[in-house]
């Protein structure tokens, strides 16, 4: 990854929260709870989902950065979202959430040396990453979920 | 055992102080300590976000999954590596915002899902209840580490 690559990146990871938001402004209770159009999460389901999963991926980011090697997060999702009352709770406090571990992420990786973004990490679930590895599949991963809010509040991306 | 709602209460309540006094400080307010060798209040700030980030893992793990192995670090090892020397305000916001949403997910349990535990290698029991209690604790005993080192630098 080259340096500009890595500038885009950073871009739209933090870009991702304000889109994230604007998907959901505005919904009504029951458009937030409505089955989308295939099998999937409603929009609520996928704000507390993009939540969860920052929670995690801020503790990744921090364990990579000490080098400890610790399996943090469980590989059934629906049961999770069954788990953590993700069809009750409400939202807002999730993408505040989001919010501040975008900002926080951010911040830390404003301050890395250039061999700190790089140097690949033994981590639980993938045979290493890098820092950069993390940020290219958090965005990914953010830039999904707000498709699929999109589609399960008005049925196109 | 507490009262959960009331523990509830206090859980949310107890980051308020910290909120007061962590407002419109300056540059040379962050940078003051307690005494030499102990953290500047900056890296206590960011001590108190990467330990929500950790506690609200654990919470979520303990609620999702039946028994997880819940891991102890050390918070010197992210004081020393995760360039505690940066802004502030990113921390402050995570703080604040994990705070709220680790509060709104305890709302919406059962009451037996503050039994939940998860296997602590430090603590033979440690419970969804117990976090809760230990992240009062937390704040109380950061909050007024912060008071001191503000209080050094007058």
């Amino acid at each position: 990854m080259n340096l500009d690559e890595r500038a885009d990146l950073l871009a739209r990871y933090r870009a991702a929260p304000k889109l994230l938001a604007d998907a959901v402004a505005g919904s009504s209770i029951a458009q937030l709870d409505g089955a989308p159009p295939e099998p999937g999460w409603t929009a609520r389901e996928n704000v507390h989902h993009v939540s969860d999963i920052a929670v995690m991926g801020a503790l990744r980011l921090r364990l990579m950065l000490l080098d400890i090697e610790v399996e943090i997060w469980p590989t059934d999702q629906d049961a999770m979202q069954k788990r953590l009352r993700n069809d009750k709770r409400p939202i807002t406090p999730a993408l505040k959430t989001i919010e501040g571990l975008v900002e926080s992420a951010v911040s830390i990786m404003g301050v890395l040396r250039e061999d700190e973004w790089t140097q690949p990490r033994p981590t639980p679930g993938y045979n290493s990453r890098s820092v950069e590895d993390w940020l290219a599949a958090n965005v990914g991963h953010i830039e999904q979920h707000i498709d699929q809010i999109r589609y399960a509040l008005t049925g196109t991306c | 055992m507490n009262d959960r709602p009331d523990l509830l209460a206090a859980y949310l309540e107890s980051t308020s102080d910290i909120e007061l006094v962590l407002a419109d400080l300056s540059e040379a307010q962050l940078e003051s300590r307690e005494a030499p060798g102990e953290w500047t209040v900056r890296q206590i700030v960011h001590h108190l976000a990467d330990n929500e980030v950790a506690d609200a893992m654990r919470l979520r793990q303990m609620l999702a999954h039946d028994s997880p192995l819940i891991v102890p670090f050390d918070e010197s090892l992210f004081a020393a590596n995760l360039h505690y020397d940066r802004e502030v305000e990113s921390s402050v916001a995570t703080f604040f915002a994990l705070r709220a949403s680790s509060g709104a997910l305890l709302e919406q349990i059962a009451h037996e899902d503050w039994s939940r535990a998860g296997r602590h290698e430090e603590h033979d029991l440690y419970t969804v209840e117990i976090l809760v209690q230990k992240n009062i604790e937390h704040d109380a005993a950061h909050r007024t580490q912060i008071g001191r080192a503000l209080a050094s630098a007058d």
